[in-house]
């Protein structure tokens, strides 16, 4: 069977309008042709002056000439079998496709990549990038931030002024070491925030009175502040904005677009990741604290003594019912920005 | 299917005018959601290994998937991108969308500005994209078209919204209906214009009938909620269910339903039982699979929205000529499509 006499090819032919012409698609001596009975419909032309839409699925293929007109067909066997025939390499991606081995490795490669990609390739790519940026650009992140927070949720500190200095002359050797420039604020928090301290990606801190009260030593305080400037000088404020970015690219390429039902499911896994994401940040920043704390000849767990005291203050537990009893269901530590506190400490002990 | 699907070939008449019985063609839709998921997979493999270059290509495969499954009168539609023109659009508009990011965490006043080019930048994406997406559809070898304007974009897509917001929502269904006309009646196929024949009376109708739902899920989750505190998070969820799917079931069925094409006019039968029915199986299903179901869920919507619609054919279909050629870059779509713009037909 040469190619000279191969069968005609079924399907329907349009010249440039809407109206179906049934016709015959036919291949001689090289030269492709499409005829309605003994009406010349297209061509003849060389197979290789045709364009033919590639193998996908059981899809018709469209068989497209250079004035205009295609030839419609569902026979995608003849096609092939015309392709082939030509020497011309087709349907490499229709072949992967029908192969179950390389589906099956599409499934592994695909489940290997997100989670290796979103669990270590993403946060070592932003840490890489964060820290070949100028440090200047880690320090614009969240500009105007506390300015939004004094508006609505901080007020002034009531704190005597002279506790005020004490503490800052306390916390001097913290704030005078080498490395990112440190601002200290105090402000009087509503109550809904209480006693917390936070700091910015610009190297400002703010302790809450509320914190301040709740201290039972100096050296908690210093503690928290070594936890606070660790946030800064790891750039977590700009490797959660670059993580955050990445993570919405990931999602684009495994759904390939963004379309209703897939963006109301794909947000939960994007937020319990960024969850992980953060807890990772507490636990670079508690690490980040009990080095700078050993350096001070402070002990470490003065950390972990201050996130108990909060601890039983969030929850109100009794004083000094010491360990507070924990929370039941293990999994809601999955839906918090923050890792267990009995983790936290546990790992503090351990430095 | 059989009778509508052979009357064409038979009808060999000249000229395209030709009156006959006016028939009601169903769309139909054959793909399978094993056949989807194998090319899904492929294209995620691929995508990976070249580092997300290969997803243009992945893009036009999946397109060309649905489309080309999709059949209309015993023809399938066409899906003719270049997906080299899409992987151009991608590269500029990641970037974008990275500028646009990255000034949004540096500073407000940064973030305003860029958020303002956003705004400016908008009309002209819709409009880039609507044409990219149009000229590369194709029934019968005739190609789709758009004519919108940048001024008409702006009008429908950013003035009406704004009133809309100023309004307190007065006016948002009368923005809803300004865009679904601009979109419909910009759009052509070949020569022949696209018409959207609704006034906006349905769409305030349907703008009182989601207002209701949400009220009535609100207070219901409240009052039930504080008997049994466990009811409050599931009603909440059943509610925002039900209004999601009563608005894609509603805004479908008031564009498609009313779209005139010369003589011929579609018909939208979705409605809110199966298509909740749809939606809650689908959410199943990714859930189970932690997301492999997803080529099974764009299969079944795929489906749903075939059997759910039909062509009243009031000619013989035979009387649409083919545009004279022009090109049309795929940077807009692409911008549209990254930061998530959503352009409804």
């Amino acid at each position: 069977m040469s190619g000279s006499a191969s069968p005609p090819i079924l399907g329907s032919y349009y010249a440039g309008s809407s109206r179906p012409t049934p016709a015959r698609l036919l291949v001689e001596e090289g030269a492709v042709q499409v005829r309605d009975g003994d009406q010349l419909l297209a061509g003849p032309v060389p197979l290789d002056a045709v364009a033919i839409s590639s193998r996908l699925g059981n899809t018709p293929r469209m068989l497209r000439f250079a004035d205009g007109g295609s030839f419609e067909t569902a026979d995608n066997a003849a096609v092939d079998r015309l392709l082939s025939g030509s020497g011309r390499r087709h349907g490499l991606v229709h072949r992967l496709e029908s192969s179950l081995r390389y589906v099956l490795l599409g499934v592994l490669v695909t489940v290997l990549f997100v989670w290796g990609g979103v669990r270590y390739g993403i946060p070592a790519l932003a840490e890489g990038v964060a820290f070949a940026l100028p440090e200047s650009v880690s320090r614009q992140v969240g500009q105007g931030v506390l300015d939004v927070l004094d508006q609505q949720v901080l007020f002034p500190s009531e704190l005597a002024e002279d506790e005020r200095a004490r503490l800052r002359e306390r916390f001097a050797p913290l704030l005078q070491r080498d490395g990112a420039p440190i601002r200290l604020e105090f402000r009087r928090a509503a109550e809904q925030i209480g006693a917390n301290a936070f700091a910015l990606p610009s190297g400002t801190v703010v302790f809450t009175d509320q914190l301040v009260t709740l201290a039972g030593h100096d050296e908690e305080l210093l503690a928290v502040l070594a936890h606070e400037i660790g946030h800064v000088e790891r750039r977590h404020g700009l490797r959660q904005a670059l993580q955050g970015s990445a993570l919405g690219l990931v999602v684009m390429t495994v759904t390939g677009d963004l379309s209703s039902v897939s963006s109301l499911v794909a947000a939960i896994p994007v937020l319990l990741t960024q969850l992980g994401y953060s807890r990772d940040f507490e636990h670079e920043a508690d690490r980040f604290a009990a080095e700078l704390l050993a350096e001070q000849g402070i002990d470490a767990r003065r950390l972990g003594e201050i996130l108990a005291r909060l601890e039983r203050a969030a929850r109100t537990c009794p004083p000094d019912e010491e360990p507070c009893p924990q929370e039941a269901g293990g999994w809601t530590r999955y839906l918090s920005t923050h890792p267990p506190t009995a983790e936290r400490r546990r790992l503090l002990g351990d430095f | 299917m059989s009778d509508a699907v052979a009357a064409p070939q038979d009808a060999r008449i000249e000229g395209a005018t030709a009156r006959r019985q006016a028939r009601n063609l169903p769309f139909q839709f054959n793909g399978n959601g094993f056949e989807f998921f194998r090319i899904w997979i492929v294209n995620i493999l691929l995508s990976i290994v070249t580092l997300g270059i290969y997803s243009a290509w992945a893009k036009v495969r999946t397109q060309r998937y649905f489309y080309g499954n999709t059949r209309l009168d015993d023809s399938s539609f066409e899906y003719l991108a270049n997906p080299v023109a899409i992987l151009k659009g991608r590269v500029i508009a990641f970037a974008c969308l990275v500028a646009y990011s990255v000034a949004n965490q540096v500073s407000v006043t940064l973030g305003l500005v860029a958020l303002a080019l956003f705004l400016l930048a908008l009309p002209w994406m819709l409009v880039r994209g609507l044409s990219f997406r149009n000229h590369n559809s194709a029934w019968r070898g005739v190609r789709f078209g758009f004519d919108g304007t940048y001024g008409g974009a702006a009008m429908a897509f950013v003035v009406w919204p704004l009133l809309g917001a100023l309004t307190l929502g007065l006016l948002i269904p009368l923005a809803v209906h300004r865009q679904q006309r601009f979109i419909a009646d910009n759009s052509r196929f070949g020569t022949t214009r696209f018409e959207l024949k609704v006034g906006v009376g349905p769409f305030y109708m349907a703008f009182l009938v989601v207002l209701a739902i949400a009220i009535i899920g609100g207070l219901l989750g409240v009052l039930l909620g504080t008997a049994v505190p466990l009811l409050m998070p599931v009603l909440m969820t059943a509610a925002y269910l039900v209004l999601f799917a009563f608005i894609s079931v509603r805004l479908t069925n008031l564009t498609y339903g009313n779209l005139h094409l010369g003589a011929n006019r579609l018909q939208s039968r979705y409605d809110l039982g199966s298509y909740l029915l749809l939606m809650l199986g689908n959410l199943l299903g990714l859930v189970l699979t932690l997301g492999l179901f997803y080529p099974w869920a764009k299969v079944r919507n795929a489906r749903y929205a075939a059997e759910h619609m039909s062509l009243q054919a009031g000619d013989d279909l035979e009387g649409f000529v083919a545009a004279r050629q022009q090109e049309v870059s795929s940077l807009g779509g692409e911008m549209g499509e990254l930061f998530d713009v959503g352009v409804g037909l």
